[in-house]
């Protein structure tokens, strides 16, 4: 009996070793692909030595589980960061810069300064892009054919004009939807979209509000939505549809205008998944007598947390955001060429793999273009923004349903005075 | 007396170790969460910062003058108001159907459990599809009858959201309800029935003063779980509507979830938990008292 308790106690202490022995590097993100993901990590345990293993966490609740788990002392060496989230995490330590690490200015190097900006917080660039890119304006072109337009629309006035006549003409009941459902990802960020494109901004440099101001483009832009769920232009039902709901109507042709991020476009053109597949096409992002265009840009990035050993982390996120063991940027190229995501080292552009393989669903010309009208967005990195962020979803849907626009945004105005006082 | 290795002890000791478990994970998971919440709405207790100081009773103070507050507390009465009048009437009218003898009557029964099985936030999805502005079996079923011109955004405007959470919720918790007053019914005497019956009083004359005068306390109970069950709605709202369109189904139980995981204030989220708390205990005394005074007479 001695015996039999003596070798499972051995045997079990071994097993216990091996399972820590395992986790070398543990990372944590949201479940995109996963499959791929772990192939992904198979390619980085062989070149390595080490053991990563990969962890999701569901989309909807990955910033609230990431949150809990860094205030309860996360297990986390390696995780995906949205750059809404940079400046929380970065302020509270939970994430730590990568600068001074061994080949961080050679990738800064290969990397346009607009999305080291969007990766940096206090002057520190805290990890490599997982993906990024910016948000397009995407038309269904046999629709508009169909209505006898040739051409997609350059301004705001103009879509509510082609709205219009593919309404009448029977091409479409309604033409445009936009996400405006209240979450990180739809209301916010397009109505900054549409205010940049009336020449607006919600903040100036000095982080003051402005968009409650007279004229501003914000408002304006909250006007057209108003003005064109009235008309029966824009769906109303945008108000309860979210970033990748929204595709859904593009894909069975029941909208022609939208706006998405960038990578979405493969998926609208993938006659697997869309109906209107080869159909959707990208253009600039409306504009008006202000502006030309507007759009805004982001970046995912991998981050290494507080609690990792710095080295190992370091390796993981090389191989995953940049260079792998044979030199490549073998994971982000993988990802642009399977999945379309958006990438940002210069040698991927000019990479004939990366630009034939876009050009199949993205026209890069004007994806390149549209870039040049980044917005920048400094407010998103203080650390208070998704306090207001979360009051500013419902106020902004009230005023689309008929509230008044003037007090409503003073009162996020205030609400906005109020919180940078208290930080 | 119990006899346990020689020693005797009492039924009341015996009690106390039997229950001894349940008493510990009920101190657990219930007794210690509670008082830390009241613990932490005592604080300014912001995950994103360093310092979480000592305010008293502020945030509580901040809450109740905090016009927010008062919206959703009355979002949160309108839907329970709603839902528990719909539960209870229907509740009641299907538990008297299913309390008569036809053939099928097993089938019925079992088929009425299959809302209450589907788990709340699969019913959510579920409707959420059912709802859908464009490909919605309800916007589909609403055209062909000729009740609808074209497809309406249901979700997306005031006061069809409101109207279609307080459906959805409905469906899901009519089964729990009906179970609970056909359980009633079963100990309703058939003789007095009958009696009634002799007398010629009609199958309304029965219902209003045979049935509900005895159903009573179990209508209680149905009222008061029920009622209970609404002021703490979450996952319906988080999955339809997230509280909008604007904040018109923004319910106590989705503003606690905004502050505490979206603001992650975890010391104003737990003072309005508190709030939201004593509410559903305030109601449930009143239910309560009405119950003891109806069963002293």
């Amino acid at each position: 009996m001695r015996k039999t308790i003596t070798i499972l106690f051995i045997a079990s202490f071994c097993f216990l070793g091996t399972a820590l022995a395992k986790d070398d590097v543990k990372l944590a993100g949201w479940p995109y692909q996963v499959d791929v993901v772990r192939e992904n990590l198979e390619r980085f345990n062989s070149q390595s030595g080490l053991n990563a293993t990969y962890m999701p966490v569901p989309s909807n609740e990955y910033h609230t589980k990431l949150v809990a788990s860094f205030t309860s002392g996360t297990d986390y060496d390696v995780v995906y960061v949205r750059d809404s989230f940079l400046a929380e995490w970065a302020s509270a330590g939970w994430i730590v810069p990568i600068t001074g690490l061994p080949g961080v200015d050679d990738y800064m190097a290969d990397l346009p300064q607009g999305i080291i900006e969007q990766m940096s917080y206090d002057g520190e660039v805290y990890g490599l892009p997982y993906y990024s890119g910016n948000s397009v304006f995407v038309y269904n072109q046999r629709l508009l054919k169909k209505a006898g337009i040739n051409s997609p629309p350059k301004t705001w006035d103009e879509l509510t004009k082609q709205a219009v006549t593919l309404k009448q003409k029977g091409v479409v009941k309604f033409p445009i939807v936009i996400g405006l459902a209240a979450n990180e990802n739809s209301i916010l960020r397009n109505l900054e979209i549409i205010s940049a494109g009336f020449g607006g901004r919600f903040f100036n440099d000095k982080l003051e509000p402005v968009f409650h101001q007279k004229n501003s483009g914000v408002k304006k832009a909250l006007a057209w939505i108003a003005d064109g769920i009235s008309k029966g232009v824009i769906n109303r039902a945008s108000i309860s549809q979210g970033d990748g709901e929204i595709d859904q109507f593009l894909r069975s042709g029941t909208a022609a205008f939208t706006i998405v991020t960038d990578y979405e476009m493969k998926v609208l053109n993938d006659p697997a998944k869309s109906d209107e597949a080869g159909n959707i096409k990208n253009s600039l992002v409306p504009g008006s007598a202000d502006a030309v265009s507007g759009t805004i840009g982001y970046v995912r990035l991998y981050s290494i947390t507080s609690r990792a050993d710095k080295a190992k982390a370091w390796k993981l996120i090389q191989f995953l955001g940049g260079k792998d063991a044979t030199g490549a940027y073998y994971v982000p190229k993988r990802w642009a060429l399977e999945f379309g995501l958006g990438f940002s080292p210069a040698p991927l552009y000019k990479d004939a793999d990366v630009r034939n393989s876009i050009s199949g669903w993205i026209n890069p010309d004007l994806l390149q273009e549209q870039a040049k009208y980044g917005i920048n967005r400094a407010y998103r990195f203080v650390p208070y923004f998704s306090d207001w962020e979360s009051d500013s979803w419902s106020a902004f849907q009230e005023i689309i349903n008929g509230a008044d626009m003037d007090s409503s945004l003073d009162k996020l105005a205030k609400n906005w005075n109020e919180l940078k006082s208290e930080y | 007396m119990h006899v346990l290795k020689n020693k005797e002890i009492s039924h009341g000791k015996l009690a106390l170790i039997f229950s001894t478990p349940a008493l510990f994970v009920l101190t657990v998971t219930v007794l210690i969460p509670i008082i830390y919440a009241v613990y932490l709405s005592l604080f300014r207790y912001k995950l994103k910062r360093a310092k979480k100081p000592f305010v008293g009773l502020q945030n509580y103070e901040k809450i109740l003058t905090d016009e927010k507050f008062w919206d959703s507390l009355t979002t949160s009465l309108i839907f329970a108001v709603s839902v528990v009048g719909i539960i209870i009437t229907v509740s009641f009218f299907l538990a008297l159907l299913l309390d008569q003898d036809f053939p099928g009557r097993g089938w019925l029964r079992a088929l009425l459990l299959i809302p209450w099985a589907i788990p709340d936030v699969v019913n959510a999805l579920l409707w959420k599809w059912l709802l859908h502005p464009a490909f919605g079996v309800m916007n589909a079923l609403f055209s062909m009858g000729g009740m609808i011109d074209e497809y309406v955004a249901w979700l997306s405007s005031m006061p069809s959201a409101m109207i279609w959470v307080v459906i959805a919720y409905s469906w899901k918790n009519i089964p729990l309800a009906t179970l609970l007053i056909l359980a009633g019914l079963q100990t309703v005497s058939k003789s007095l029935h009958e009696a009634a019956m002799v007398e010629g009083a009609s199958a309304w004359q029965r219902t209003l003063n045979i049935t509900l005068p005895l159903l009573k306390p179990t209508l209680t109970v149905v009222l008061i779980f029920e009622t209970i069950f609404a002021l703490k709605v979450f996952d319906l709202i988080y999955v339809l509507t997230s509280g909008g369109p604007g904040r018109s189904t923004s319910v106590l139980g989705w503003s606690i979830y905004i502050n505490t995981f979206k603001k992650l204030d975890f010391g104003s989220g737990s003072a309005l938990a508190m709030i939201l708390g004593l509410i559903t205990l305030f109601i449930a005394i009143i239910f309560y008292s009405f119950l003891d005074r109806g069963e002293r007479q």
